[in-house]
């Protein structure tokens, strides 16, 4: 499951309808985002572009079911203003044994991070900045090429 | 009558537009041509390697036609997830 929302996200809630809703995985390997704290971000704005980044994220989805077995994918995106300490992504991936359903929660939040057409805004001292793609992100991309 | 997005750094110099295009506007370099000359600042953010332009929502490497019953999006580098 996809989903891009305003809405804030409760991830326990969340992590705990997914697993029911895998009743015969033997792993489940979730990873959530959190607005971090660094003592100057007052808010990130998140936007998107509806319909083609859904699009974009089913792709990533797809990708991953062909390289590992899964059962069961849950992906939850925020958009919108987030303060420090509000989860940003949900990533949960449900396989028949943990290396698959780790795995495959890595790659989705590396795809995530580099390819997802999300665009960041941090707020620090009343001033609003954009925030650039980075060079690490790329590189956690790169493990999964051949 | 043709749809422009606009996302990340290309927000900051346009909102949506719903225009009937040109005639000479026939795909994506004539389109990005026209609006660099109504829209201050776009010309800059359209040159960047990073813009990537769709049209009805597919994104192509390659030149491709436009019209009036298209939706076409710029967008800046992705921040990510």
């Amino acid at each position: 499951m996809i989903r891009i929302s305003e809405l804030p996200i409760n991830p326990e809630a969340e992590l705990s309808a997914f697993r029911k809703a895998v009743p015969n995985a033997g792993a489940i390997g979730s990873f959530t985002g959190i607005v971090r704290d660094d003592g100057e971000t007052e808010h990130l704005t998140l936007s998107h572009y509806p319909g083609f980044t859904e699009r974009q994220i089913e792709g990533f989805l797809k990708e991953a079911n062909t390289r590992w077995m899964l059962q069961g994918v849950l992906i939850l995106h925020r958009v919108g203003k987030m303060t420090v300490g509000e989860p940003i992504v949900v990533v949960a991936a449900a396989s028949a044994h943990r290396r698959d359903a780790f795995e495959a929660c890595d790659y989705l939040m590396d795809r995530l991070k580099c390819d997802a057409p999300f665009w960041k805004q941090e707020t620090v001292g009343g001033e609003t900045r954009w925030i650039e793609p980075r060079a690490q992100d790329r590189s956690d991309l790169n493990r999964w090429s051949p | 009558m043709a749809t422009i997005l606009f996302f990340g750094r290309f927000s900051d110099v346009s909102e949506r537009l719903n225009i009937d295009l040109p005639d000479r506007v026939t795909d994506k370099k004539s389109l990005s041509d026209f609006l660099s000359g109504e829209i201050e600042g776009f010309a800059a953010l359209a040159a960047k390697p990073d813009t990537r332009i769709s049209v009805n929502m597919m994104v192509s490497m390659n030149e491709v036609a436009v019209s009036n019953d298209d939706e076409i999006a710029y967008m800046s580098a992705l921040s990510g997830g």
